[in-house]
């Protein structure tokens, strides 16, 4: 076999797979959520479907395919379709930076675990989330409905707001790590946990953590959906499988969110006092640990996500922008400053 | 294999920048015009990529695509603007005018091009091999910061000074807004 | 950038207009510049149905009013009723009364806790305030097989004494009660969100409160001190020791602690009368078929969502002439717009919220 076909299948391999982990991730967080909260609230959640309410995600997954397809009159047919596509796709393609663990080999050549090291890696998914607004905004001005505008432009401001704090925060990182390539950045990390950043820029991390908080839209930033206030926002007027697409990507970016805080904050796949290359372990072996260190810290901080969202008020739009622009950002920029002058000077 | 690859990709992203700036001109309705203009962006972005520079093709993304496009939709969609019926003078004089300012754009482009010496320009000293060793980052900031140091904080004054104008023009307004006659 | 102004049509369908309230509300810039409730959803003509009902057939229709406070309305009711006869009713039936109608304040009001903190987004706090009033609906359930409508008393009394396990699960209860209360205000008294969310935010002026015709915890948060029970007693209330909470700045932080404080004042009225429980009858006899002589009678009540009025007229028959009802709900929506001016619009969902309504009181 030539060369390329075998680099091409690896590829291909590589990316149905992480896919696969991603989408079913998200469809057990769906179930994780409602468990967890059901937890916090003193009640018992969906524990019907197969043990412990396993097979939910597939029974809703079926409930939502066999929902009636309704798309109002008055809205605009094609972006209102648009929208949700949009928004599933935008929120899927961060994860070809994101790694998931060391290497490994496979047919005697090593294979990273990660779809493509970028050199632009962070860069690159910041990029593409902010492209995602589109499909908040999109969604909500086709529907045509005050209520979904309104939720459309809460959103794309929010996100536009702490994208740029998000972007000074990460800018120190990129500092201390001289890369912006994901892997890099978790390498640069692996000396001992005192070397993770969540250590060493404590005040970035404040910051970075509150900002992709609200990039999330959730609690207590979920102005978007703020169901009190706008129904559930944007998305007031999809039903069935659109809505299923929706949810789906808000929570594939939770599941983003929560990796980035992983392998820019928490060492990415490093075991605290324990390096896995003196073991002695094969390298598969090796790698495959790396990725279950990598998954388990992702879901620690999912987990966060989710105890945060049933336990806190949420924000009032202007309290919000406030936070953003008056707080987070001259923290961030002084964090930034601060970190450039000590690398300067050690 | 790689020289198939590129120029198709090369021309593929190539045929979707033009297609979709021309329809950011045709269609009436502004917000498929913004979103035209997004894919523009993104297609331009694509063929930096091919270009080697996955910096320039990303921030690309990121300014125009992400942030300064969405603005302009958010203006559009809360000014909720209806599709433009005739806003335009289609007279024949104007239809005149029109062609000859194209015609000559045309040509003064054509020509520009044909004199420099082709399409692919001059090659410098940044080859595909030297990106591969430094990264398009290193090498794009120590010419920002050494060669184009003076024009890059004459930029950075220029987008201060015009972001404390819009500030003051804002204010300026709810300041107006307050005690001027008919307001509450 | 300049928002147009917006008209936004909130309800009868919207997650937190608390039922099937309609606002039409003016937006410019999300500043709410009008707030219009419209009325009538839930409308099924109660007052009228009275007409057509003995004087006893009317009781269990009170309880449809404030569902969340039948108790109550059974009790503004009735003493307007007993007012109309001139009877007295034993001191036990008072006793028995004032707890079961100080419980229902209770549950009134931390269901009302859960759902302002549902419509300021913190949600769990919902399930926490109704684990509480699940226990007293088990107590209203143990007294007269009814959970939600109760019509747990009678004209000239209470149809049942109370016996042991009613008073050893209203002991437990009031034991458990504190520590709950104190979750609750761990999760919310010092959080920095909620405090910015409430504080500051509906604020109402006394003279507005007056003449808008503010009653309850929301006008007692601009700092009038007015409440029936401790200015006109009713029902014995004279006899036992509790403070009327005011405060001073009439926003929405101070109605929540003042509403905290009312539980607990509640809770030591119901010690108090479970101590000093009174031996004796608890129904004075009343004629099957009850003829009132023509007449007409006000009395109202302190309902735990404000000032409970009956008017009744009677014409000798069994069946009254007229009755009218004040409802605080529906009094209290009236200051909705002038709570709401000026701020933004996710504060129309908390301003609401805190008023405490009820749609059934409202449309009657």
């Amino acid at each position: 076999m030539e060369e390329w076909i075998i680099d091409i299948l690896i590829s291909l391999a590589k990316t149905l797979a992480f896919f696969g982990v991603i989408l079913l991730w998200a469809a057990y967080i769906t179930l994780g959520e409602r468990r967890f909260a059901s937890f916090f609230q003193n009640r018992l959640g969906p524990n019907r479907a197969g043990i412990f309410g396993l097979l939910q995600p597939l029974a809703d997954g079926i409930k939502f395919m066999m929902k009636e397809e309704i798309i109002p009159k008055n809205a605009n047919r094609a972006f209102y379709l648009l929208g949700p596509t949009l928004f599933i796709t935008i929120a899927l393609i961060p994860w070809a930076a994101i790694p998931f663990g060391d290497t490994v080999v496979i047919a005697g050549r090593e294979v990273k675990l990660q779809i493509v090291d970028l050199n632009v890696g962070i860069l690159f998914m910041i990029a593409v989330s902010s492209i995602g607004v589109y499909g908040i905004m999109i969604g909500g001005w086709a529907s045509n409905n005050k209520y979904s505008l309104l939720g459309a432009i809460r959103s794309s401001a929010q996100l536009i707001s702490y994208e740029i704090t998000m972007g000074i925060a990460l800018a120190a990182v990129f500092l201390l790590s001289g890369s912006l390539s994901t892997r890099d950045i978790i390498i640069a990390q692996m000396q001992s946990p005192w070397h993770w950043n969540v250590f060493v820029q404590p005040l970035g991390f404040i910051v970075f953590f509150v900002s992709i908080l609200a990039e999330t839209n959730r609690v207590p930033f979920d102005l978007a959906e703020a169901e009190s206030e706008l129904i559930v926002g944007y998305h007031t007027e999809y039903g069935a499988f659109k809505f299923a697409m929706y949810m789906l990507s808000e929570y594939i970016n939770l599941i983003t969110a929560s990796a980035l805080i992983t392998l820019l904050y928490f060492g990415g796949w490093g075991i605290p006092f324990v390096d896995l290359g003196r073991l002695g372990l094969s390298v598969n072996l090796a790698g495959l640990i790396s990725v279950i260190v990598f998954l388990v810290k992702t879901g620690f901080f999912v987990f966060v996500f989710i105890w945060i969202r049933w336990t806190l008020p949420r924000f009032r739009y202007d309290q919000l922008m406030n936070l953003g622009w008056k707080i987070l950002l001259p923290l961030a920029l002084v964090n930034l400053f601060g970190t450039a002058v000590v690398a300067l000077l050690v | 294999m790689e020289s198939l690859i590129k120029p198709a990709a090369f021309y593929f992203f190539s045929a979707v920048a033009v297609v979709t700036a021309i329809m950011v001109i045709v269609k009436r309705n502004p917000v498929t015009s913004g979103i035209n203009l997004v894919l523009t962006f993104c297609s331009i972005s694509a063929i930096y990529v091919l270009l080697n520079s996955q910096f320039i093709a990303v921030i690309q993304v990121l300014v125009y695509a992400g942030a300064i496009m969405v603005l302009i939709i958010f203006v559009i969609m809360l000014l909720n603007l209806r599709p433009v019926e005739s806003i335009m003078d289609k007279s024949t004089g104007v239809r005149i005018a029109a062609i000859f300012v194209f015609v000559t754009a045309l040509g003064v482009s054509l020509a520009a091009i044909l004199t420099s010496g082709g399409i692919s320009g001059r090659s410098g000293g940044i080859t595909d091999e030297f990106l591969a060793k430094t990264g398009t980052i290193q090498v794009i900031s120590r010419s920002l910061f050494s060669e184009y140091l003076l024009p890059f904080e004459l930029t950075s004054l220029l987008l201060t000074v015009a972001i404390i104008g819009v500030v003051i023009l804002a204010k300026g307004m709810k300041v107006r807004k307050k005690t001027g006659p008919g307001s509450e | 950038m300049a928002f147009k102004e917006i008209l936004l049509n909130m309800g009868p369908q919207h997650p937190s207009t608390h039922g099937v309230l309609r606002l039409k509300v003016a937006l410019d810039n999300e500043v709410v510049m009008k707030v219009t409730p419209v009325l009538g959803y839930l409308h099924r003509g109660m007052e009228k149905l009275f007409e057509n009902r003995t004087y006893q057939q009317i009781t269990p229709l009170t309880d449809r009013f404030d569902y969340l406070a039948a108790i109550s309305n059974n009790l503004g009711y009735l003493l307007a009723v007993e007012k109309l006869m001139g009877i007295e009713v034993p001191k036990r039936a008072q006793y028995i009364r004032v707890i079961f109608t100080e419980l229902q304040r209770l549950a009134s009001h931390l269901a009302w806790v859960g759902f302002f903190a549902n419509d300021i987004g913190a949600m769990s706090v919902l399930l926490y305030g109704f684990i509480e009033r699940e226990d007293i609906l088990e107590i209203f359930e143990e007294y007269s097989g009814a959970r939600l409508t109760v019509h747990a008393f009678r004209v000239g009394g209470v149809p049942t004494d109370i016996n042991d396990k009613i008073i050893d699960m209203i002991n437990t209860f009031i034991l458990k009660l504190p520590k709950r209360i104190a979750d609750i205000e761990t999760l919310l008294t010092g959080n920095r969100i909620w405090k910015h969310r409430t504080i500051g935010v509906g604020v109402i002026s006394p003279e507005d409160a007056i003449s808008l015709g503010l009653t309850g915890p929301s006008l007692r948060s601009t700092g009038i001190k007015w409440d029936i029970r401790k200015d006109i007693p009713y029902s014995s209330y004279q006899d036992f020791q509790f403070e009327v909470p005011t405060s001073a700045n009439g926003d929405l932080y101070d109605r929540y602690v003042l509403r905290l404080e009312e539980i607990k004042q509640s809770m030591r009225i119901i010690r108090q009368a479970l101590d000093t429980l009174p031996q004796g009858e608890t129904l004075t006899k009343v004629p099957r078929v009850l003829k009132i002589a023509p007449g007409e009678v006000f009395h109202s009540i302190e309902a735990p969502k404000g000032e409970l009025g009956f008017y009744i007229k009677s014409n000798g028959t069994d069946k009254p002439e007229r009755v009218k009802m004040k409802s605080p709900s529906f009094i209290n929506m009236q200051s909705l717009e002038t709570m709401c001016l000026g701020n933004l619009f996710a504060d129309i969902v908390a301003v609401l919220g805190s008023l405490d309504i009820v749609l059934g009181e409202i449309d009657k």
